[in-house]
């Protein structure tokens, strides 16, 4: 050991830079929010807007610098492009917040800093090259969000979706961190290449304790991005939580989620493994989808429908490599679009106290407002996969990764289980259109919504025609930064190979 | 011949088990918890046993010292909790006691075939010492962000407890 005052300096700041920047405001977003209350309502989510910009910057910044793994994170372009979505999600939401909280009374300072807090968490998962600290940012994004998702203190339902979704993530941070204990004892490191890279070679004799450590990882994280058979609290916590907390549960928790898989499946787990994802894949897509047809309530339709794309991402970190990752990024994009896309339409239809959430609610909207019957058809379209929206591209390229990778039954299969999705989602843009509004039947549905909300909306919509029509630049993007994450795997193999690896470094760390 | 540190570790092994199965056996839920602190101690017991002193330390003063204290005094602050009754899992166990009974099991063949990395010396002077200036050497952005976690937590407590100002 050098000097310990050296310690300090060496470790380079800057990969954390990011994470600290997003931190940083999300403090200084509370304290406004807590010292000038009579301006909370336009100040903290300025504030909130300001401070996400910020550590786009930084993060920019960050991936031009070229820096060498340190502290346990990795700042590659996998981790550029996938920060950067995770950051356009968390603007969006605030965004997209706005309208609600303000009509639901709950404009506060902690609002914003809790979903800022929770975005830094979901961004550490995806630059972590190690379990402790994957652990931390899977805790960092899930503790705000338990509270999030009770953040309507008066209502009960958003009390019981919050008690839900902390018993059952405490259950599946349980299994994270044992399965990384298996993973440290059978091959001496919480590096995630290096471990899986140890067992390979065969240095720390046979692996299943590996593999039990592996599977345990991966229950927990298919808890947080909602996979079948670990799917139960997702319609529930979804249909209870404020509903702009559950636009960004549905993509910035899937999100991270899914930038933590793209890490672990770099690290290059074979057999088994891939017999795993193939089953939670296509349990996910067929459950997903027969569910979410018999749904009534919009939130719960959105629950299963996020549900199902979780088994469509799970195809492209199955066939990983260049292109199916490329394939995760850009279908986390059009995911974000559309999904936020249809949030935005479903709090304004709500109307004060959430009343009309039943799809029945929303007979013959679009002829009182052309504008949400146009732009939630388009979400919907895009969702449901058909050309030429966001979501048919990025349905695209996942399948045509998971053919190229070796998995024709299991992209049928998800064609087949896409074909039942239109089903549902033209159910809604139906009701919206072709139906006539009844008369006293149950809470009418609103149409008004300030100029802000309306804005969005139509951006949003913009945003995921735009993303179809021009999807290979934006594919070129996130080929970056899959092609990122394959190199950093093999610089990390390259750093411990000279080293004998029999002994195992206790704490080993990322850097070295 | 087992030796005497392997009769303790046996010893404070078995007290675990018999807590653990307390904890979930036992009808009362005051004395449930109590029971959970034993089994912490016995945890605590075995950390040090093995060498990890720092851990079992760590082990009592948060799990007995306070996890323990407070989920005892939420139950004696609760009405109607000291001393209820049915909250046992009893008509769970059909179901629960083969699966844990196969994890167990599975878990305890291959725990028992697996060719574990050899242990590491211990250290003179405990592991305190390293541990520490690894926390704020090395590891200090994970130590940072801990505190970080633990300051979200705290934000979300205080907002999900204070009373509604209208």
């Amino acid at each position: 050991m050098t000097a310990p005052s050296l310690q300090i300096i060496t470790w380079n700041l800057w990969v954390s830079a990011p994470v600290c920047a997003l931190a940083a405001s999300a403090m200084v977003t509370l304290i406004a929010g807590a010292f000038w209350p009579a301006f909370a309502r336009w100040l903290t989510p300025c504030l909130a807007l300001g401070g996400i910009a910020l550590t786009a910057a930084f993060t920019i910044l960050a991936g031009m610098l070229g820096l060498p793994p340190a502290g346990m994170q990795v700042m590659d372009s996998f981790t550029v492009v996938f920060d950067l979505i995770i950051l356009i999600a968390a603007f969006i939401t605030v965004l997209v917040s706005n309208h609600y909280v303000t009509r639901e009374n709950l404009e506060r300072g902690e609002y914003y800093a809790l979903m800022m807090l929770s975005a830094s968490g979901a961004m550490l998962m995806a630059a972590s090259d190690n379990y402790v600290m994957m652990f931390l940012g899977l805790e960092l994004l899930s503790i705000p969000l338990y509270v999030l998702a009770g953040f309507s203190r008066g209502r009960s339902e958003s009390q019981e979706s919050a008690l839900k979704y902390l018993l059952l993530g405490a259950f599946a941070s349980a299994f994270f961190v044992f399965g990384a204990a298996l993973v440290f004892s059978a091959t001496g490191s919480t590096n995630i290449v290096v471990a899986g890279d140890a067992t390979e070679r065969a240095l720390v004799g046979t692996t299943p304790i590996y593999v039990i450590g592996l599977a345990m990882i991966l229950t927990a994280l298919a808890f947080k991005v909602a996979l079948v058979p670990f799917h139960m609290w997702t319609p529930d916590v979804y249909q209870g939580a404020p509903t702009s907390v559950t636009a960004f549960m549905a993509v910035v928790a899937k999100a991270a989620g899914f930038g933590a898989l793209a890490r672990v499946a770099a690290a290059g787990p074979e057999g088994s493994w891939t017999v795993l994802l193939w089953g939670l894949s296509a349990a996910t897509m067929i459950w997903g989808n027969l569910l979410a047809i018999s749904q009534n309530n919009i939130k719960r339709l959105l629950a299963y429908s996020s549900i199902a794309h979780a088994g469509y991402l799970l195809m492209g970190i199955l066939a990983g490599g260049r292109a199916g990752i490329s394939a995760v990024l850009f279908y986390l994009l059009a995911y974000a679009a559309m999904t936020f896309g249809a949030f935005a339409a479903v709090i304004i239809l709500a109307g004060r106290g959430d009343g009309a959430e039943d799809i029945e609610d929303y007979r013959g909207i679009a002829r009182r407002s052309p504008l949400l019957g146009w732009t939630m058809a388009i979400f919907m379209f895009s969702l449901a996969g058909l050309p030429p929206f966001a979501g048919f591209f990025g349905k695209l390229y996942l399948f045509s990764a998971a053919v190229e990778a070796g998995y024709p039954g299991l992209t049928v299969l998800a064609v087949l289980t896409s074909v039942m999705g239109v089903f549902y989602y033209l159910r809604v843009t139906v009701v919206m259109w072709m139906q006539e509004p009844e008369a006293e039947s149950g809470p009418a549905a609103q149409t008004s919504a300030p100029l802000l909300s309306r804005l969005v909306l139509s951006a949003l919509a913009v945003a995921v025609l735009a993303l179809g029509i021009f999807s290979s630049p934006v594919l070129r993007w996130t080929n970056s930064g899959s092609a990122g994450l394959e190199r950093s795997a093999e610089a990390a193999i390259q750093m411990t190979l000279p080293e004998p690896t029999n002994a195992p470094a206790a704490l080993s760390g990322g850097s070295r | 011949m087992p030796s005497v540190l392997q009769l303790v570790f046996l010893f404070f092994a078995a007290v675990t088990v018999v807590g653990a199965l307390a904890v979930v056996l036992v009808r009362n839920l005051f004395h449930a918890a109590l029971w959970l602190a034993v089994t912490f101690l016995s945890v605590a017991s075995l950390f040090i046993v093995l060498n990890a002193d720092f851990v079992g330390l760590s082990q009592v003063i948060v799990y007995v010292g306070a996890i323990s204290v407070l989920m005892l005094f939420a139950i004696m602050l609760t009405e109607d909790v000291v001393g209820a009754r049915g909250l046992s899992l009893r008509s769970a166990w059909p179901a629960a006691l083969p699966v844990a009974a196969g994890v167990c099991v599975v878990l305890v063949r291959w725990f028992a075939r697996y060719a574990w990395l050899p242990p590491q010396p211990p250290k003179p002077g405990g592991t305190a010492g390293t541990i520490g200036l690894a926390f704020i050497q090395k590891y200090l952005f994970a130590f940072e962000l801990a505190s970080v976690i633990l300051l979200a937590a705290l934000i979300g407590a205080i907002y999900l407890a204070k009373e509604e100002r209208s």
